[in-house]
């Protein structure tokens, strides 16, 4: 199957390019489950990304997979505005769903491993007041699913429903969670304990819809 | 298979549980960390706007504070148009640090931005003129 979607939030947006394949489990084969490649242009203007790790300092414990319950240790936080943000995306994805009738379906997918390119950018560092231009801001290269603030990179995920039109055509309604991480190349974090960070993550809820083709 | 499903549905919520928050950190009652105790008001003579190659920016900049506040105060001032410009209160021309006292809120004519917190002039003694999108200075003026 191949899908295009596009989504959209505050100041910011995103399209995908993917192909999924999925095999049905189940005594009815409602079940599906699968792997894809994914292509995320994601884009914005003055997008604020935040303090991307290590895990130990930005959340109040570092559990994989509970670390999504931990807390937000938002006072070891910096931020960088990043001007002029297009990152691209190319991941491995996981699909996982389930056929609620003949039509509808409900799904969701989420970027394991790949690597990011896109536009290097100037961005402006900020922490307890004071600025700072950082000239040259890039996209992190190396992109990993590590659960939470573990994670690496740009990382796409998509809880959505597919409506099937035909046999071959289907429209898709899509919340999107989307990480892109900048690094900055001059400038860097240190923290209280003297760790230099200079990893910085943005994490987008979007909207949108999609098209999927069924070969 | 209902479990399977509840259970990918609660992966996704705890995923979004992480949505960003906004830079905490910054306090913008609070802009200024030098912490050598400044007693006596600023007055300080006009500086006089040098262009950056390729731009043109004329007038002056003072700054004028009291016991309670302060203001940097540009008069005559002229810059030619340019996205997105800020004036920044800068340590050196390059912005290396700065504060951003806000978008430039006209290309002509007098105008004055509030300087929050307590400031070290001898520091900040730049006025810049910048282009932040493109990271792009116009104009500076020496304040100290």
């Amino acid at each position: 199957m191949v899908d295009f979607a596009a989504t959209i939030g505050k100041s910011q947006g995103s399209s995908a390019l993917s192909y999924n394949y999925n095999w049905k489990f189940g005594k009815r084969s409602k079940l599906e489950a699968g792997l894809g490649a994914r292509l995320t242009n994601s884009f914005g203007k003055k997008l604020d990304y935040t303090t991307a790790g290590p895990a130990r300092l930005t959340r109040s414990f570092t559990t994989p997979f509970l670390i999504f319950f931990a807390g937000q240790e938002t006072q070891n936080w910096d931020t960088i505005t990043v001007q002029r943000p297009f990152v691209n995306a190319l991941n491995i994805t996981i699909n996982l769903g389930y056929h609620f009738n003949a039509r509808l379906f409900g799904g969701f997918n989420i970027d394991l491993i790949g690597a990011s390119f896109g536009r290097k950018s100037s961005s402006v560092y900020r922490t307890n007041g004071i600025s700072s231009t950082e000239p040259v801001t890039k996209p992190t290269a190396f992109n990993v699913l590590l659960t939470g603030d573990h994670d690496r990179g740009s990382l796409n995920s998509e809880f959505f429903l597919r409506y099937q039109i035909n046999s071959n055509w289907g429209l898709r309604a899509i919340y999107q969670f989307l990480f892109t991480e900048y690094q900055t190349t001059n400038i860097e974090q240190v923290a209280f304990d003297g760790t230099r960070i200079n990893r910085f993550r943005n994490k987008a809820n979007n909207f949108g819809l999609g098209v999927s083709y069924q070969f | 298979m209902k479990s399977y499903v509840i259970f990918i549905v609660v992966l996704w919520v705890s995923l979004s549980c992480g949505k960003s928050k906004d830079g905490s950190l910054i306090d913008p009652t609070n802009t200024e960390k030098d912490s050598t105790g400044k007693t006596d008001p600023v007055n300080t003579k006009p500086g006089t706007f040098v262009s950056a190659p390729g731009e043109t920016v004329t007038g002056t900049a003072r700054i004028s504070e009291t016991n309670s506040s302060a203001t940097l105060i540009l008069e005559n001032f002229s810059v030619n148009n340019g996205p997105d410009l800020h004036v920044y209160l800068a340590a050196d021309l390059k912005a290396t640090r700065f504060i951003d006292l806000g978008k430039l809120q006209k290309n002509s004519g007098s105008q004055q931005y509030a300087i929050n917190g307590t400031v070290n002039f001898n520091t900040f003694k730049y006025v810049l003129i910048h282009c932040q999108q493109y990271n792009v200075l116009f104009g500076s003026a020496l304040i100290n």
